[in-house]
């Protein structure tokens, strides 16, 4: 029963039910009680197995049953690539084929019309010779007719580049936001030159983050931390701001980079976070601009603003 | 995506509950993109976003399985800050960019003990030679971290006392048979 009773009291720890002075003495024991320690190291080793054992099921399951990681992304360029390769090299062997029958109908009416034009001419006497030789350009149009032959397909399949999206993995590259004068975002066509967005300034905001916690430990991933920790980092997210020739209003953001389109007066614009979860650390970010606020949709798309109407959530940004 | 039917977030939130994987791989599709193309365009490779996905799919699933946890925000949400937490982690390890951690971090006092993978790999393998109950068993209570009430309920133990019995029994059960391959001395790191 005593020993029962330890390892209840080892399942408090590591589920961080034990507080105040029960947390205190248990840290105080474990340093200084050699047995203990060895008890509560094999404990561990034994739960980290078995957290270990559930992880790798379920890694397999997905491994197993996710049909994206052996397919790829439906939407990814290769596969778009390959679609159209495809699409191209039935459209070429429809057209070759279809060219084909075009070819053998126009044989076949002039083999007719030839035949027909032979009957007359063996109904006439004089002259035979002329007539012969009129068959010859007619053969030389059908050679010339001739359907595309296989090989040709193939090579035309061989000029299409699939690019493989995934040996396209670039560092993401931000430029200097104190040497940006007026970019230019535009693609550039020799005949029809596109008016686009012009990024006009650039800034870096630093968001210093803070999870508190208090009289709680944190046993995920094994790491067990003394009570009353605050955990945080800082992020630091470039801020970017664009104007669009059709006065588009909206922004994208990645998690780093915010690109702002329609908003002029960048002294007013600031960001804000809110904590979602302390234990997983998720957060959202709010842009403010003036006095209004608007949340961030962190996807790497473009999005409209959003105005933020809880008073709840204004509250607890500013 | 491809036939499958897409599940809203009550939807995984229940599904996720009852324990039906099925739940992960909506959660690995759902969010493939987005995941792959953040970590595509922050220095990563294709094996890193498979990897740090399946992470944060099974961090969300123990999360959401535990009763204390409320949705707040989209599991989308979630899971991409999930993963974004795990990928500059990596990073920072792998010394591949400067480290995002300041001085705001107070000094963690880590008691655990130092476990080598090999040994936890041993674990691994004793847990498949328990039957299948004590094995749900000590993955609900260790794992998904669920408390003796509804382990018994969801077990169809007579009461929140068997069941706790019962994990002791099994616990004891794998310790022994790890600790028959080990001498006392390797439980200290």
């Amino acid at each position: 029963m005593e020993d029962q009773n330890k390892y209840d009291l080892f399942d408090r720890y590591i589920r961080g039910e034990l507080n105040g002075e029960q947390l205190d003495k248990f840290l105080e024991r474990l340093e200084s009680d050699l047995a203990f320690k060895e008890e509560y190291a094999s404990y561990h080793l034994v739960v980290e197995g078995i957290r270990e054992h559930e992880r790798q099921e379920l890694r397999t399951y997905m491994e197993q049953k996710a049909r994206v990681r052996f397919m790829g992304n439906p939407w990814s360029k290769t596969w778009t690539y390959a679609s159209a390769a495809v699409v191209m090299a039935f459209g070429v062997l429809y057209i070759a084929l279809d060219q084909k029958n075009g070819n053998e109908a126009v044989a076949v009416k002039e083999q007719q019309k030839k035949q027909a034009l032979n009957d007359t001419l063996h109904e006439m006497p004089e002259p035979e010779k002329e007539n012969v030789a009129m068959e010859a350009p007619i053969a030389e149009t059908i050679t010339e007719q001739a359907p595309v032959p296989a090989a040709e397909i193939v090579e035309e399949e061989q000029y299409i580049d699939i690019d493989d999206p995934l040996e396209e993995a670039e560092e993401m590259v931000y430029p200097d936001p104190l040497n940006n004068e007026g970019l230019v975002r535009m693609e550039q066509d020799d005949e029809l030159p596109v008016k686009a967005d012009t990024r006009v300034y650039d800034t870096v905001v630093s968001l210093a983050l803070s999870f508190d916690k208090e009289n709680k430990v944190d046993t995920a991933h094994a790491e067990i931390v003394k009570k009353k920790e605050i955990k945080g980092r800082t992020e630091k997210i470039v801020v970017q701001f664009w104007k669009s020739p059709i006065n588009y209003k909206g922004y994208l953001f990645d998690g780093r980079k915010l690109e702002v389109f329609g908003l002029d007066t960048f002294s007013q614009v600031s960001l804000r976070y809110r904590v979602l979860n302390v234990d997983l650390q998720v957060y959202e970010v709010y842009l403010k601009y003036g006095e209004t606020y608007f949340k961030l949709v962190e996807d790497n798309r473009y999005h409209a603003y959003v105005k933020v109407k809880d008073p709840m959530i204004i509250e607890e940004l500013k | 995506m491809w036939g499958r039917k897409e599940w809203d977030d009550d939807t995984l939130v229940i599904e996720i509950r009852k324990g039906n994987k099925e739940a992960l791989v909506h959660l690995y599709e759902g969010n493939y993109a987005a995941i792959r193309s953040y970590i595509l365009k922050n220095s990563g490779g294709p094996d890193d976003v498979e990897d740090i996905l399946q992470e944060a799919v099974i961090a969300i699933w123990q999360k959401v399985a535990h009763p204390e946890f409320e949705l707040t925000a989209k599991l989308s949400t979630f899971l991409f800050a999930i993963a974004k937490n795990l990928w500059l982690k990596a990073l920072n390890k792998a010394k591949r960019t400067e480290a995002m951690e300041d001085h705001h971090e107070a000094k963690a006092i880590s008691t655990a003990p130092h476990i080598e993978s090999k040994d936890l790999q041993i674990v691994v393998q004793y847990m498949d030679k328990l039957g299948d109950t004590c094995k749900r068993l000590l993955h609900l209570f260790y794992f998904e971290e669920q408390d003796m009430k509804e382990i018994a309920v969801q077990l169809s133990f007579a009461n929140s006392d068997t069941a706790k019995a019962k994990k002791y029994q099994c616990f004891k059960k794998l310790e022994h048979l790890v600790k028959e391959h080990f001498t006392k001395s390797d439980f200290i790191g």
